[in-house]
C-alpha cells in the first residue's frame, strides 16, 4: 500500500504551491489513475513515489515505510516506470531495453532472455523484434516495449506517466486494452496519470481527479460519474454523459468534411455514442443532416469535441 | 619539375622520410591520448558542475589562442627541446576540442532519457557505460577527430624544437622555397589526417568494450616502445642543433665528424633544422642543446645587450661578441670560420660581364638600369638598403620589395636585374648569378662561428681545440658549393661536410 501523509510540494522558482496537502492511499493491485487539467500536481505526485521529485514537507509510505528511508536504488529497480515520450534508450536493443532493470537486478541471461520472450508474446509483438534497435519500430509499438519494460522485472508498482499521450487514437485504443489486461494478468499496483477523462473512466479502479495541487474528489468510475462531488468534477466529466448529446453538436462546433454522394451510417440526430461505437471499429464515419448532406468524422473531431467540452470549464 | 624533384627526393631520402612520418605519427598519436585521458574523464567529472565545467572550457579556449610558436618558446627553458615540448604543446591545443565536445555529447542527451535512466534506478557508473557515454559517443568522437586533424597540423611545429616529424620538409621547403620538399610534407601530413581522421571514425562503431580494448592495447603498445627507447638510446654526451637550412645543417654535421673522430668515446647527437634562432638560444642557456653555429653579427643585434653600434670589421665584431656573450650569459663563442654571411648586392653574371660589374661602388655606371627586388626587412632597415643607397650615393631606377624566397626567381626570369641576397645562398650558383664586393664595408660582417655553453666546456676542455679546427676555413665559394649541393642537388648534408673534412685534410678518410 502506498500512502501520501499531508505531502506539500513548492517548487522553489514559482510563486505557487505544485501540491497542498496531499492525503492519498492506494491499495495493493489496484489500477490507480490520476486525472486533471495540466498544472493540476498529477504527475508531480507520480513522481514522488519514487523520488524524481522530492516532496517539500510530509510522507509518503510504501507498505507502511516512509520512502526516504529505503535505498533510492534498490527501491527503484524494483518499480516500473512508463514515460510519457516513451523514452526507449537508442543505443540499445529492445531486448536489452527491456531488461535494462533485470540486468541491474543481476539475473542470469537465460532468466532474461526468457522474460523478454514472454512479454514480447503477451503484448503481441513478433520475438524477432528483440534484436531490433527502436528506430526501427513504429510509435505503437515502441510504447509497447515502454511499457513491458516497465513489468519486466516483475516490480509490485508499475508508475505510468501519460503513456499514451503521444500516440494516435487507434495505438491509444489498442494499447489502454493491453494495459486493462496485463494489469488482470498481473495483479501488480499501476498507477497512471492522464489527462483524458475517457482513458481515466476506461482504464481505472479507483480514480482520482486532482486540481490546482489538490483532490478535487477520489472514488470507484461509478461513484464519479453518479455522485459528481461539485462543479469541477462534474464539468470534466460532462462529456462522459454523452447519452443524450447529439452529433449535431459536433458537426455545428468545428468544421467537418463535407462530402457528396455517399451512403450515410448514421443521422445527426444520432447520439455521440453511437458515433463513438462506430468509430472504435473505423477510420470514420459519414454522418447526414435532415438535408441530406453528408460529414465525413473522425475520430479527432470527437476528441476535439470532448477536449473543449470537458477541459474543466465550468 | 617538381615532380623530378620530388621523385628524386623521395629516392635519396625515402629512409629519413618514413621516419619523419614515424616520428609524425608517434607525436601526434601520443599526445591525443594523452589529451583523451585528460579531457574526457574531466568532461565526465564536471558533466554536473555546469559552472566549473564553463571555467574549464574557457581555460582551455584561451590554451588555444597563445600562438604555437609562443608555447614552443615558453616550454624550452622549462622542458628543454625535442618530443616532450612538442607533446606537451599539442596537447594544451587538442584538450579544448575533446573536451568540449565530451561535455556537450553528455550535457545534451534527452532528458527524458535520463529520467529514464534514473528511474529505473540505474547505478551512476552504470548509467555512464550503459546510456550516457554510447549516446556521447558520436559527439567525442568528432572532438577526437578535430583534435587528431588539428594535432597533425600543428604537429609540423614541432621540427622547430627538434621533434622531428614531417614539419622538417614543410619548414625547409618554405625557408628555402623549395617547393618540391613543402609538397612532400603537406602531402604526406594530409594523408595522414585523412587516414587517422578515418580510422577514428571506424573505431566508433564498435562496441564501448572493444574501443576500451583498443585504447589499452595502444596505450601498452606506446610505452613499450618508449620503454624501448629509453633504453636502447645510446647515451648521448653532447647535443649540436642549428638553425633551418641547409647551411647550418653542413656546418654541425662537420662538427659532429670532428668530435667523434677526436674523441671516440662521446656521443654526439645532432638537431637539424631547429626553429629560428630564438629557440636555439634559449635551448642553449636551459642546456637543452650544448653547441650550435651563430653569426656574429646575429649575436650583437639580437643575442646580447649592447648600445655601440654596429662595427664593419669583422674582427673587432667578433671580439666584441665573444667578449658580450661570455659576461652576460656566460657562454663561450669559439673561433670563427672564413666566412661571412652578410647581406649582398646579387646581380646576374651576364648582367655584371657586360657592364664590367665587380664591387658594389662600380653600380653607379649603370644605376639609371638597375631595377631591384628587394626583401621588406632589407628595404626599411637601416644596415639595408636605405643605408647602403646612401653611403654609396646609389640611386636606382626603380626598387620593388618582394618576399625573400621569390626575389631569386624574380632576377632569374629577368623581371629585376638586382636584388639583395646572402653571400652563401646556393640560389646565387644555382642561377648563375654574383655578389658584387661590398667594397666600402658598409654592411655589418656575418661571421659563422660555435656558440658553446660554458659548462660543456669546463667540462671538456679539449673540444674546443677540436672545433677550432674550422676557424678560417671555408670560403664563400665553398659554403655556396656546399648549400648548392644540399639544397638544390638533395645530397646529403653528412656526404657533403664529410666530403669537405676530408679533401681539406681535416679528418683522414675512413
Amino acid at each position: 500500500m502506498i500512502e501520501f501523509k499531508n505531502v506539500y510540494k513548492k517548487y522553489d522558482n514559482n510563486e505557487n504551491i505544485a501540491i497542498k496537502g496531499l492525503n492519498l492511499q492506494i491499495n495493493d493491485g489496484d489500477f490507480f489513475v490520476l486525472v486533471g487539467p495540466s498544472g493540476s500536481g498529477k504527475t508531480t505526485t507520480l513522481k514522488m513515489i519514487n523520488r524524481l521529485i522530492k516532496q517539500t514537507s510530509g510522507e509518503i509510505l510504501i507498505d507502511d515505510e516512509n520512502i526516504e528511508n529505503l535505498n533510492l536504488q534498490e527501491m527503484r529497480l524494483n518499480m516500473g516506470y512508463v514515460l510519457q515520450n516513451i523514452a526507449l534508450f537508442p543505443n540499445m536493443t529492445i531486448e536489452e531495453n527491456i531488461t535494462i532493470q533485470p540486468e541491474s537486478l543481476k539475473w542470469t541471461k537465460e532468466r532474461r532472455h526468457k522474460v523478454v520472450m514472454d512479454l514480447l508474446d503477451k503484448v503481441g509483438l513478433p520475438r524477432e523484434y528483440a534484436k531490433r534497435f527502436p528506430r526501427e519500430l513504429s510509435g505503437g509499438e515502441q510504447q509497447r516495449v515502454g511499457i513491458i519494460r516497465a513489468l519486466a522485472s516483475n516490480p509490485k508498482i508499475v508508475l505510468m506517466d501519460e503513456p499514451f499521450s503521444a500516440l494516435d487514437p487507434i495505438s491509444r485504443n489498442q494499447l489502454q486494452e493491453l494495459v486493462l489486461k496485463l494489469h488482470q494478468e498481473m495483479k501488480m499496483t499501476f498507477i497512471f496519470v492522464t489527462h483524458d477523462m475517457n482513458e481515466a473512466l476506461r482504464l481505472g479502479n479507483t480514480i482520482a481527479i486532482m486540481r490546482t495541487g489538490h483532490l478535487e474528489q477520489i472514488g470507484t468510475r461509478d461513484e464519479i460519474i453518479h455522485n459528481p462531488k461539485n462543479n469541477f468534477v462534474n464539468g470534466f466529466f460532462k462529456n462522459q454523459h454523452n447519452d443524450d448529446k447529439k452529433i449535431k453538436l459536433i458537426v455545428d462546433s468545428q468544421d467537418c468534411q463535407q462530402i457528396d454522394h455517399q451512403v450515410a451510417d448514421l443521422n445527426e440526430e444520432n447520439n455521440i455514442s453511437d458515433l463513438a461505437q462506430i468509430l472504435r471499429d473505423k477510420k470514420f464515419a459519414l454522418v447526414e443532416n435532415s438535408e441530406g448532406k453528408v460529414w465525413k468524422l473522425t475520430i479527432q473531431n470527437l476528441l476535439n469535441y470532448l477536449a473543449r467540452d470537458g477541459d474543466g470549464r465550468e | 619539375m617538381v615532380v623530378n624533384s620530388i621523385i628524386h627526393i623521395l629516392q635519396t631520402q625515402g629512409n629519413d622520410i618514413l621516419n619523419s612520418i614515424g616520428q609524425h605519427i608517434t607525436i601526434s598519436l601520443v599526445s591525443l591520448l594523452i589529451a583523451a585521458v585528460i579531457a574526457i574523464p574531466l568532461a565526465i567529472v564536471l558533466m554536473k558542475h555546469k559552472k566549473i565545467a564553463e571555467v574549464i572550457l574557457q581555460i582551455t579556449s584561451v590554451l588555444q589562442t597563445i600562438p604555437s610558436l609562443a608555447l614552443l618558446g615558453i616550454l624550452i627553458p622549462i622542458v628543454g627541446i625535442g618530443t616532450v615540448p612538442s607533446v606537451i604543446a599539442l596537447v594544451l591545443y587538442a584538450v579544448m576540442p575533446i573536451f568540449q565536445n565530451t561535455y556537450s555529447g553528455l550535457t545534451t542527451i534527452d532528458s527524458n532519457l535520463e529520467e529514464a535512466a534514473e528511474a529505473f534506478g540505474l547505478s551512476r557508473s552504470k548509467k555512464l557505460v550503459k546510456i550516457e557515454i554510447p549516446l556521447a559517443m558520436p559527439m567525442i568522437i568528432s572532438g577526437l577527430r578535430i583534435a587528431m586533424v588539428m594535432i597533425i597540423g600543428t604537429a609540423t611545429l614541432a621540427a622547430l624544437i627538434g621533434a622531428g616529424g614531417l614539419g622538417t620538409y614543410i619548414l625547409l621547403g618554405i625557408e628555402t622555397n623549395n617547393n618540391a620538399l613543402l609538397i612532400i610534407g603537406a602531402v604526406f601530413s594530409a594523408i595522414l589526417a585523412l587516414i587517422f581522421s578515418a580510422l577514428i571514425k571506424g573505431i566508433s562503431k564498435l562496441s564501448l568494450k572493444k574501443i576500451g580494448i583498443i585504447f589499452m592495447a595502444v596505450i601498452v603498445l606506446m610505452g613499450g616502445y618508449f620503454g624501448y627507447k629509453t633504453v636502447e638510446k645510446p647515451q648521448v654526451s653532447i647535443t649540436i642543433a642549428g638553425k633551418m637550412g641547409s647551411e647550418p645543417e653542413i656546418l654541425i654535421n662537420m662538427y659532429k665528424d670532428l668530435i667523434e673522430n677526436d674523441h671516440p668515446n662521446m656521443k654526439v647527437s645532432i638537431k637539424p633544422n631547429f626553429g629560428g634562432t630564438s629557440f636555439l638560444y634559449k635551448a642553449l642557456k636551459s642546456n637543452s642543446i650544448d653547441i650550435y653555429p651563430e653569426f656574429t653579427g646575429t649575436v650583437l643585434e639580437s643575442l646580447v645587450k649592447t648600445n655601440k653600434d654596429a662595427s664593419h670589421d669583422p674582427k673587432a665584431t667578433y671580439n666584441l661578441a665573444k667578449k658580450l656573450l661570455k659576461e652576460q650569459e656566460n657562454l663561450d663563442y669559439l673561433k670563427p670560420m672564413k666566412y661571412e654571411n652578410g647581406y649582398a648586392l646579387v646581380v646576374k653574371k651576364s648582367f655584371a660581364k657586360k657592364y664590367n660589374l665587380k664591387t658594389v661602388s662600380d653600380l653607379i655606371k649603370v644605376e639609371n638600369k638597375i631595377h631591384a627586388g628587394f626583401d621588406p626587412d632589407f628595404y626599411q632597415l637601416k644596415d639595408g638598403y636605405p643605408g647602403i643607397s646612401k653611403a654609396y650615393n646609389l640611386e636606382f631606377a626603380s626598387t620593388k620589395t618582394m618576399e625573400s624566397s621569390i626575389r631569386y626567381k624574380a632576377i632569374a626570369n629577368n623581371k629585376v636585374n638586382l636584388v639583395d641576397g646572402y653571400t652563401t645562398d646556393p640560389q646565387i650558383e644555382e642561377y648563375d648569378l654574383v655578389a658584387l664586393k661590398d667594397n666600402k664595408e658598409f654592411f655589418p660582417p656575418y661571421q659563422g662561428a660555435p656558440l658553446v655553453s660554458e659548462k660543456l666546456i669546463t667540462e671538456y676542455p679539449e673540444l674546443k681545440a677540436t672545433l677550432n679546427k674550422l676557424a678560417g676555413k671555408i670560403s664563400v665559394e665553398d659554403m655556396q658549393k656546399m648549400n648548392y649541393q644540399v639544397a638544390v642537388k638533395h645530397e646529403k648534408a653528412s656526404k657533403v661536410a664529410h666530403d669537405y673534412l676530408v679533401s681539406h685534410n681535416l679528418l683522414r678518410e675512413k
